[in-house]
């Protein structure tokens, strides 16, 4: 327990996996790892402990120790602005853990989160991505063998069924007659149908023009990458009963994860903080950099004021109001240029309330495009437990400026129009993954007036103006609600 | 259930809304059309749950507007077609509604002693066969089946409850007390209005923009459903609800629509978390050279699945 | 390392917390109703009860379908049953065949009254006009009509009179008079006549005898009695039915009962759902859309905290430059000292007023002043920058002060001004229903608070989701369950806190006959702040006091 910590770069000999078992690899200390909440320093003093006297001697002499002899300030660590990616990039491996550990920010430009790519290079076993595509194949394969059993039942039944007819192997048209009946109801006998040819007669013609207009045969027997092969060899022999073959080679796109996309090495400007160079120096150099979202990247610029951010591949420096307007610009695509006035709704100025009221809350705030929302609230971490909550940010325009005139209300409109079917996909989405899902309305001020101008260059004023509001959403089942 | 009504089939328009009353349209629509609605009405033989629901049908208004089209069904507005109907019910309409009523009733009555009959003649084997054991006064007297012992009540209370002996034990084959009947639609009672002649233009019901994309599912084969649960638009079935599942969840979308990204997401991830597809349609507008907006008009479906699973 | 993988589907059966064991996970549940069952397996539970074809007494039959329907979902296999699509299969043929006809011979079940439970209503209103059924001050003619003596006001918007009821099911509703009648609203009737309770009859019988206007099409029209009159006039009129004697088909109550003003179908299907669930459903004070909205008149939590949470700030304006952080502080020795007395004194400090550092920049950054930091309990103390919603604050009312909002500093800039229609909710989103649990006991004449507050929506008349202040102004006439005062939910997570919400309504949005429920709740989440459970040396998650009796709260305060 001492009183002074130096910022030392986490143990990572703790995650090499031990090479004779093929058991589960041991599990990091996360608790040790992750103890900052955020990427400052704080430097506590010893616990009080009322009944002992002696402690509070401790607590004197630590923080004399502190008067003495002070700890460093905090570090300034450095970041860049890439203009390509519309993203900010943090080259440097010791910040880069520095921020994962502290507080989850940022991901590996290689790796699905945690900047993992260097040590997954120099690892025996599999990194955690080659585990899950490993898991997907072996699903996708089970699908198969399952579709193909499915299909020879099917098949098996429909000879047993010939044979009872009496008509030999050969489904003939007699056969199909009870079948076609009942086709024929299920399909139109007008010519309501666009791709009449003919008559349609047959279960496999029919099914054969579905494909040939391009709906699709549906996923479950196959997966995407079979559809396609399947769609094309079916053929339209009326008396196959064969609908769906598979083609013995699988088609799929595979991105090869040894050959990264080459990032920019250069590290902008001088950095503070002297390096303490990591235990073992890796062979390969480093081609993984740590990516950050405007949010977060603004939140440590502007909300902590640790992270300073150059401009694209020179010497730079953004100030913190330039980086409210650069991104600001960035969260349009195209970019919108330095003349388009900055608006209320500017996506950034909303996204960036919303990252900022949870972080300040303590929350652990990562992206949730995976699962088609904005953002993903952990209570610690991605490590130790899965995110609960699932925020989906949603302007709203109550202020009297917005529904002034037929224009403001019909822009209005198509901002906000989500439908009960949006809102329900949602849900089913969340709840698929047991996630709770978050509405969270911002309510966006009109623009500033005259006299308020000066308003524009006081960050902390301008989004003062917001005001934000969350309504939890979940379905609601009446049979298991009664009691 | 092939007794197929006559074409076309009055609909009903209640308050916006369409329903369909007569259980035959209903099968045969489901049947030959793969118009298959949504039951919404209690049934009387299982009231308290929602797992299987009745008549009435309610009907898509894409769906009242296909058979519109094809001639199948025809539009009354019901809450004028009762008020004129029952204004102008002639004595005789009346009696004889009310005859018929009676004779369901006397039915309904009938068979359901039978019904009893035939329970009672069941447990009466197996009392038999236990009787076999343990040979009492009881198990003689069981040989008539028009027996009103007391202890063949307290027999039937055991099978069916508490029920109203006293009015059972008073029934016997001659003198059955007729039931009461609720009719499902009023056609015994009321002629529906004629449908509009052939050559009026009918008035199409007002139908979603996603019509169009019904008709093309419709037309292929599938069967659409309200899919509003599920997070789309329409559940698609490749058959009879009754015996597949949906393949697909689909939702319109205009040609020259914006679409956010995030929602093909949620979609493809939604269908695929369910074993789905997630669909998505529009009319394709092509646009002449020389004219804006004229050309061939075609609906395409695109199929999105997640494929990180 | 290996953190968790959100998509690997056998994580997501697993709690989120390992080492808990008291926090249940959502599960998804298989909802029967969402997919169209077989007929048959109806066929095979009405079969095994020997109903077959027929309808005894609605009640007894119910109790016994009722008990089978319960384990429904162990006789309906969850998966397994359908096939995934057309093939030629005759067998596959033979199953939809039998499946079509099982429908079709549910679905023909007739409706039949059985001599014991054989109960009449008389249909007391007018056809066409049914929704003009609003609370008018001066005389109704329906009621002068039926020489109705007491102008009962709960009798409006009634239209079914049941003379002699008999059975549990009028114990939930309807409105009993003097005479020991029931009143029937036309929810309540069309139910009933729905699931075979009830015989209903086009007309009073009253009316023929007295020859009053009763009958459904007279109500004032004279065209209409003269009309009957004439009739009267037919041969065999003296056999001819009376209007009381004429069963009204269930047709004929849904082209009643049904009107786009009062009882849409959407109304209805809601209605009826919950009702065959056992629910008591009653209409809500907002049921028509002139209603005014109903003010606070629930019970509330009078010790409301209308001071602002502890978030709370005053603005100390900042430094025009920013000097060179020196070790010896005075705000953090101020607070250590502030902290050591506390521990030994074990005072629980009153929310003050936060005041902001001195180096600190909000209008160019950084919020968290460069400097010597104890816990980081500060630091995010000095982050508290967005306003948010207070739940707990008393709903403004037009023309005072504007919504309540909890604002880190006193904004100089007020960008709210009172919106005059914010305090009314907005149909549709309105509450129609007051719902009551099954096992809620529901007297009639003194209704306890309702267990959940419906509103229909019908989601084609109004497809998009409500705007924040549709959605506000309907939260704030909900009850506030403040999560922090219940016994249970204030020891727990705050997650547990933050889903249980303070206010909550049920929206029930109607696609086309599918029901599908949604619980909105406001969640608040600026009130529980995370960090404070998260600070701490060697971080773990504590929930409550911790060791010892010096950190969280009591720390840096």
């Amino acid at each position: 327990m001492e009183p002074s910590d130096t910022p030392v770069p986490a143990d990572i000999s703790n995650t090499k996996v031990p090479k004779s078992k093929p058991q589960r690899p041991r599990r990091p200390n996360y608790n040790h790892i992750h103890k900052d909440l955020l990427p400052l320093q704080v430097h506590p003093l010893p616990v009080l402990i009322p009944h002992n006297p002696l402690s509070l001697l401790v607590i004197a002499l630590s923080y004399l120790t502190q008067i003495i002899s002070p700890p460093p300030r905090q570090p300034i660590y450095n970041a860049y602005f890439s203009s390509a990616t519309s993203s900010i990039h943090v080259t440097d491996p010791t910040t880069a853990r520095k921020l994962w550990e502290m507080g989850f920010f940022g991901k590996g430009s290689l790796s699905r989160s945690e900047p993992t790519w260097l040590d997954s290079q120099s690892k025996k076993g599999d990194t955690s991505e080659e585990l899950t595509n490993k898991r997907r194949e072996e699903r996708r394969q089970a699908k198969l063998e399952r579709a193909q059993k499915e299909q020879e039942a099917i098949e098996q039944k429909l000879k047993e069924e010939a044979h009872t007819n009496g008509s030999g192997l050969k489904v003939n048209t007699r056969g199909l007659n009870g079948i076609v009946s009942v086709m024929e109801s299920a399909s139109p006998t007008t010519d309501g149908a666009l791709n009449s040819t003919g008559p349609i007669h047959g279960y496999n013609e029919r099914k054969g023009q579905l494909e040939a207009n391009g709906i699709p045969t549906p996923p479950p027997t196959s997966t995407s990458s079979e559809a396609s092969l399947i769609n094309n060899s079916v053929t339209k022999k009326q008396l196959r009963i064969k609908s769906v073959r598979f083609s013995p080679t699988i088609e799929a796109r595979e991105f090869d994860l040894s050959s990264p996309i080459i990032s920019p090495i250069k590290s902008p400007g001088p950095s503070l903080l002297t390096q303490q160079m990591p235990n073992s120096v890796p062979l390969t150099e480093n081609q993984e950099h740590l990516q950050l979202s405007h949010e977060e990247a603004f939140f440590l610029a502007y909300g902590l004021g640790m992270l300073e951010i150059y401009a694209d591949d020179s010497d730079i420096l953004l100030p913190t109001s330039s980086l409210l307007s650069l991104f600001r610009r960035y969260s349009y695509f195209p970019p919108r240029s330095l003349s388009m006035q900055a608006e209320p709704d500017d996506p950034f100025m909303l996204s960036y309330a919303v990252y900022h009221h949870y972080r300040s809350l303590g929350w652990v705030v990562r992206s949730g495009v995976k699962f088609s929302v904005d953002y993903l609230l952990y209570h610690r971490g991605p490590v130790f437990s899965h995110a609960e909550f699932a925020v989906m940010m949603l302007p709203s325009y109550s202020h009297l400026y917005w529904s002034a005139t037929e224009e403001q209300r019909k822009m209005v409109q198509t901002k906000t129009g989500k439908t009960w079917w949006w809102l329900h996909c949602m849900n089913r989405v969340q709840s698929q993954v047991k996630k709770n899902l978050v509405l969270c309305y911002v309510d966006v001020p009109p623009p500033l007036e005259e006299h308020e101008k000066y308003v524009q260059d006081d960050i902390g004023k301008l989004f003062a103006r917001y005001n934000i509001r969350d309504v939890s959403v979940k379905r609601w089942i009446p049979n298991r609600s009664r009691d | 259930m092939d007794a197929n009504p006559d074409l076309p089939i009055p609909v009903s328009l209640i308050a916006g809304r369409y329903l369909l009353f007569a259980v035959d349209a209903v099968t045969y629509l489901r049947r030959e059309h793969h118009i298959c609605g949504v039951t919404i009405g209690t049934l009387p033989q299982a009231p308290q749950q929602n797992v299987f629901l009745g008549l009435p049908l309610e009907l898509m208004p894409e769906e009242v507007r296909l058979l519109v089209e094809k001639g199948l069904a025809y539009v009354i507005d019901d809450a004028m077609a009762h008020q004129h109907g029952l204004a102008n019910a002639s004595a005789r309409k009346r009696v004889h509604y009310v005859k018929h009523l009676r004779d369901k009733g006397r039915q309904a009555a009938i068979s359901q002693t039978g019904a009893k009959e035939h329970s009672r003649a069941l447990a009466l084997s197996k009392a038999r066969s236990k009787a076999l054991k343990a040979p009492t006064i009881r198990a003689a007297s069981h040989d008539e089946s028009e027996d009103t012992n007391l202890t063949d009540t307290a027999e039937q209370d055991s099978l069916f409850g508490p029920s109203t002996p006293s009015g059972l034990a008073s029934s016997d084959s001659l003198s059955i007390t007729t039931f009461g009947v609720t009719p499902a639609s009023s056609a015994s009672l009321l002629t529906p209005p004629p449908p509009p002649p052939a050559y009026a233009e009918a008035s199409l019901p007002a139908v979603p923009e996603s019509y169009p994309m019904f008709k093309h599912l419709h037309s292929n084969g599938y069967f659409p459903s309200p899919g509003l649960r599920f997070g789309c638009q329409y559940m698609v079935y490749p058959g009879d609800p009754l015996r597949f599942h949906s393949h697909f969840l689909a939702s319109y979308v205009g040609w020259h629509q914006e679409l956010d990204l995030m929602d093909l997401v949620g979609g493809g991830r939604l269908g695929t978390g369910v074993k789905k597809g997630y669909l998505i349609g529009g009319v394709e507008k092509k646009k002449n050279q020389d004219n804006a907006d004229m050309g061939t008009e075609r609906v395409r479906t695109f199929s999105i699945e997640w494929a990180s699973m | 390392m290996a953190e968790f993988d959100e998509d690997d589907p056998s994580l997501a059966h697993s709690s989120p917390y390992p080492n808990s064991h008291s926090i249940p996970s959502h599960p998804i549940d298989v909802d029967l109703s969402e997919e169209t069952q077989d007929f048959r397996f109806l066929s095979a539970l009405t079969s095994n009860t020997a109903l077959a074809n027929s309808a005894t007494t609605p009640s007894v039959a119910s109790d016994a379908i009722a008990t089978s329907i319960a384990s429904t979902e162990t006789v309906i296999p969850k998966r397994g049953t359908k096939d995934f699509e057309p093939n030629p299969t005759r067998s596959q043929q033979n199953a939809l065949r039998a499946s079509r006809q099982a429908m079709h011979d549910v679905l023909s079940g007739e409706r039949v009254h059985g001599s014991k439970n054989w109960v009449v209503g008389y249909f007391v209103g007018s056809m066409g006009g049914e929704g003009e059924s609003e609370p008018l001050g001066g005389r109704d003619r329906r009621e002068e009509g039926i020489g109705l003596q007491d102008r009962d006001k709960r009798l409006r918007g009634c239209v079914v009179r049941i003379d002699q009821p008999r059975g549990s099911t009028f114990r939930t509703m309807g409105v009993s008079d003097r005479e020991n009648r029931i009143w029937l609203l036309p929810e309540e009737a069309l139910y009933c006549i729905e699931r075979g309770s009830l015989d209903i009859r086009w007309g009073l019988p009253e009316a023929e005898k007295d020859d009053v206007k009763g009958g459904p099409v007279t109500g004032g029209n004279d065209e209409g009695s003269a009309k009957r009159d004439d009739k009267y006039d037919d041969d065999d009129d003296d056999d001819a039915p009376a209007f009381s004697d004429l069963p009204m088909s269930l047709q004929g109550a849904y082209a009643t009962f049904i009107s786009d003003k009062d009882l849409t179908l959407a109304r209805y299907t809601v209605f009826a759902g919950l009702r065959r669930l056992g629910y008591t459903v009653i209409r809500a004070p907002t049921w028509h859309d002139s209603c005014p909205s109903s003010s606070q008149t629930w019970q509330e939590d009078k010790a409301e905290d209308h001071s602002t949470t502890t978030h709370a700030r005053t603005v100390s304006p900042p430094p025009a430059s920013t000097s060179q952080q020196s070790f010896f502080n005075w705000p953090s020795l101020r607070t250590f000292i502030t902290s050591v007395f506390q521990l030994l004194f074990r005072w629980k400090s009153p929310s003050k007023p936060y005041h902001r550092h001195p180096n600190s920049c909000p209008s160019l950054g950084p919020l968290v002043a460069p400097g010597l930091y104890r816990s980081y309990t500060d630091i995010y103390r000095a982050l508290a920058l967005i306003p948010f919603h207070n739940p707990t604050s008393k709903p403004q009312h037009a023309h005072t002060a504007p919504a309540p909002t909890s604002s880190p500093e006193r904004p100089s800039i007020q960008p709210q001004p009172p919106n005059p229609s914010m305090t009314s909710t907005t149909p549709p989103f309105r509450i129609s229903y007051h719902v009551y649990k099954p096992t809620t006991p529901y007297r009639k004449t003194s209704p306890p608070a309702p267990d959940f507050h419906l509103a229909v929506i019908d989601a084609h008349a109004h497809p998009t989701i409500p705007n924040l202040t549709e959605l506000g102004t309907l939260l704030e006439e909900m009850p506030l369950h403040d999560p922090r005062k219940d016994e249970k939910l204030k020891k727990g997570r705050a997650e547990m806190r933050l889903k249980a919400g303070t206010r909550s309504v049920v929206l029930a949005v109607v696609d086309n006959g599918v029901v599908s429920f949604l619980r909105l709740a406001e969640m608040g989440s600026g009130r529980e702040k995370i960090y404070e459970g998260k600070v701490g040396r060697g971080g773990g998650k504590r929930s409550g006091r911790g060791r010892g009796a010096g950190r969280g709260r009591g720390r840096g305060r």
